[in-house]
Order: structure tokens, then C-alpha cells, then sequence
């Protein structure tokens, strides 16, 4: 296995656990804010992801490759965008105008596009655009609140990080590591208007 | 060989009779045990289809296509157990178990009765490995189906999110057994472990839920 490999099951083995670790915290540290469904996708959407780097690296790890199809980790990673898109519907209350969403929408379309330009696999990156796009719009209507700025970050690295390779794919995997753990620390703020949303259900 | 088709006409023609004569909670108990069994025949027909198709190495298919053709059949019989009837809580729980139930008791005989049943490291794997791991993934479904059906609005994407952390489970589940050695024993023991995981984890929320309930100390 060359060293850029080895890095990148590294920083896919510490992804996992600070997935598995953040999620557990979640549902510990709100669990007893009553009736809050959020916490609860968001909790999911660490834990899919967790299972997909789980995924791909026994994949990894046994087989010596990456999978060569659509695998269960692209559905992880997919299915860990419904979670979160759920999270914010449920949070709700967003303010911002149609721009910001639209700028974000945009730019979440193109970069699958070209993807599909570049490497082929048009169904693969239309599966990921389907669950990337509602959520780069509901991301959009919560700028600029702390929350929705670290689920940005967090999105505009992910596209990054489809659109690069070698030391750099690395260097941003990492990056969207940390992100996440800002939209968990960040996650805070959302909590009251979050009970408040739930107490009308 | 076995004819799976007539192994499940043996096993599905008294439960079908049965649901006849039965009424109230017991029917979709039965019901939904039929159901996982009629699940598990059909995706192992479309399995058949998909890994002839696509020329699949027995293992790939294993890993990329069994997970998604079985769990996409339970969460359709679930989705139309919930969006036809709106079922409560207790019974859309119950139903999941029992598709799981069934899927996973069909599915054994199938593995089981071509290889004559002797060897007892491929009777536990069977039972206590794959048999649990569909309970799992059934249950999971009927608990996030439960969960997100308060919120309708959501629900769909919701619903999709549980699908995928399933089919990533199955997935995960599948590569382990596939690969052999020290893989493979952990593999054996990953549902046990998830089940005794979420056993205690609802056992828990239940008793804390009961503890807030007016009246109580």
C-alpha cells in the first residue's frame, strides 16, 4: 500500500470514530432536552456515516481496493445527507433569502456535473446530487446562524474533496472531519427554537 | 438442490390458512411473518436476476446487491403496512419484527436443507448470525419508520436516511462473512453484539420514559 493510501485509511479510520464518538455524544448531551427529533437525524446522519467509513475501510482493508461498483458506503455517505436534511426540516425557521440557498444549490449541481463529465458514473453522481441538493438549499435559508455556517464549510469541503485527489484529497478529508465536529459543537444554538418547533407538532 | 418456490408454497399455504381464522393482533403478527417469507423469495429471485445480469463474482453480489434488493423489499412492506392502514406504535414494531422473522426463518431453510443441516458452525452462523442480523435491520426500519411518521413533513427523507444505515449495516455484515478467518468470527458476532446494543438502549429509554410518567416516583 503506497504512503498516500495509507494516509487516507488513517484519516478514514479517524473519521469513523469521530463519527461514532460525536454521535454518541449527541444523543448523551440531549437526550434530555425533551422532544427534540433533530438531535436525533443528526445523531443518525454521524452514525451513517461512521458505518460507511466503517464500509469502506474493512473494504479496504480486506480486499486490498477500493469497491469497484456503487457500494454500500456511497450509500451511507448519501443516506447520512437525508439525516441531516431531515434535521433541518425539522429545525425549521429559516430566515434567509432565495440567494444564498440558490448560490448553494448551484454550485452543489455543477460540481456533480462535472464529476459526471469527468469520470462518468452519471446515475452515481445524480444519486448524490439528488440528496446533496435539498440540503445545500435548506443550508442556504439558515445563513448566516452558526449552525448552518458549519454545515456550509462542511458541504463546500465535501464538493472540494470529490473534486481533488493525491495530498490534497487528504488534507481536506481531514478538513471535513473537523467541520463536522463544528456542526456538532454548533448544534447548540438550535436547540430552543428546536423545542419550540417540536412543542407545535 | 431444492425448489425454493415449493419449499415456500410447504411452508406459506398453513400460515396463509391460518390468517384466515385469526383475528385483531395475532393476524398481523402472522400476516407479517407470511410477508417476510414472501420477501425473502422474492429477492432472492431478483438476486438470481441482477447477479446473472450483471456477471457478478457470487461475493460482489453478495456484498453490492443482496443488501439493497432485501432491505428495499422489507422497507416497501413495511411503507405500505404504515401509509395504508397508519398503524400505532406497538403494532408497526411488532410487524417489522415479524417480517424480519420471517425473511430470516426462510432464508435458513434455504441455506440449510440443500447441505443437509450437519455442519454445526453453518447452523450458528445461520441462526445466531444472519437470522439476527435481518431481526436488526427489520427493527431498525420499524423504529425509524415510527419515529419519523410524527413528522410527516420529513418523513420521507427521514425514511431514506434509515434505509441507507441499514443497507450499510447488511453491507457490512455480508463483506465480514465473505472474507473468512478472524473477519469472519467477528462478522458471527457483530449482530449478536447490535442486538444486545439495542435491547439495552431501548430497555433503558423505556424505563426512563415510564420513570416521567405522572404518578410515578
Amino acid at each position: 500500500m503506497t504512503d498516500a493510501a495509507t494516509w487516507e485509511n488513517l484519516i478514514s479510520l479517524l473519521q469513523m470514530l469521530t463519527m461514532a464518538a460525536a454521535g454518541f455524544w449527541l444523543l448523551y448531551r440531549y437526550m434530555a432536552a425533551a422532544a427534540v427529533p433533530a438531535v436525533y437525524f443528526l445523531a443518525g446522519s454521524f452514525f451513517c456515516s461512521a458505518s460507511a467509513d466503517l464500509f469502506f475501510l474493512l473494504y479496504n482493508f480486506l480486499r486490498g481496493d477500493a469497491p469497484q461498483y456503487f457500494s454500500a458506503a456511497d450509500i451511507g455517505w448519501i443516506g447520512s445527507y437525508f439525516f441531516l436534511t431531515a434535521a433541518l426540516l425539522t429545525i425549521g425557521q429559516q430566515r434567509a433569502g432565495i440567494w444564498p440557498s440558490a448560490a448553494l444549490t448551484a454550485v452543489t449541481v455543477a460540481v456533480n456535473l462535472l464529476l459526471s463529465y469527468l469520470y462518468g458514473h452519471f446515475f452515481t453522481n445524480m444519486l448524490w446530487a439528488a440528496a446533496m441538493v435539498p440540503f445545500a438549499w435548506l443550508v442556504g435559508k439558515g445563513l448566516p446562524r452558526p449552525f448552518y455556517l458549519s454545515l456550509c464549510c462542511f458541504l463546500l469541503l465535501e464538493l472540494d474533496l470529490f473534486l481533488s485527489w493525491g495530498t490534497v484529497y487528504i488534507i481536506l478529508d481531514a478538513s471535513v472531519t473537523v467541520s463536522l465536529l463544528f456542526v456538532c459543537y454548533a448544534f447548540r444554538y438550535e436547540i430552543p427554537e428546536t423545542s419550540a418547533v417540536s412543542d407545535g407538532e | 438442490m431444492i425448489n425454493i418456490e415449493s419449499l415456500y408454497f410447504c411452508m406459506a399455504a398453513p400460515i396463509f390458512i391460518a390468517l384466515l381464522f385469526m383475528r385483531g393482533k395475532s393476524k398481523i403478527i402472522c400476516a407479517f411473518l407470511l410477508a417476510g417469507m414472501t420477501i425473502c423469495l422474492l429477492s432472492a429471485s431478483i438476486n438470481s436476476f441482477i447477479f446473472v445480469l450483471t456477471g457478478m463474482s457470487a461475493d460482489d453480489a453478495a456484498i453490492f446487491i443482496a443488501p439493497v434488493t432485501e432491505e428495499s423489499m422489507k422497507l416497501l412492506s413495511l411503507l405500505f403496512f404504515f401509509l395504508l392502514l397508519d398503524p400505532d406504535r406497538g403494532d408497526l414494531l411488532s410487524a417489522s419484527v415479524m417480517t424480519g422473522v420471517g425473511f430470516a426463518c426462510f432464508e435458513n431453510c434455504i441455506y440449510l436443507l440443500p447441505s443437509g443441516a450437519e455442519d454445526t458452525s453453518f447452523i450458528l452462523l445461520r441462526g445466531l448470525a444472519a437470522g439476527v442480523m435481518h431481526i436488526i435491520c427489520a427493527v431498525t426500519m420499524g423504529l425509524g419508520i415510527a419515529m419519523v411518521r410524527k413528522f410527516r413533513k420529513m418523513a420521507a427523507v427521514g425514511i431514506l436516511g434509515v434505509f441507507s444505515l441499514i443497507v450499510t449495516y447488511h453491507a457490512t455484515y455480508n463483506l465480514l462473512i465473505s472474507a473468512g478467518g478472524q473477519a469472519r468470527i467477528i462478522g458471527c458476532m457483530l449482530p449478536v453484539f447490535t442486538a444486545s446494543v439495542m435491547y439495552l438502549s431501548i430497555h433503558i429509554h423505556e424505563k426512563k420514559e415510564q420513570k416521567k410518567l405522572p404518578g410515578r416516583s
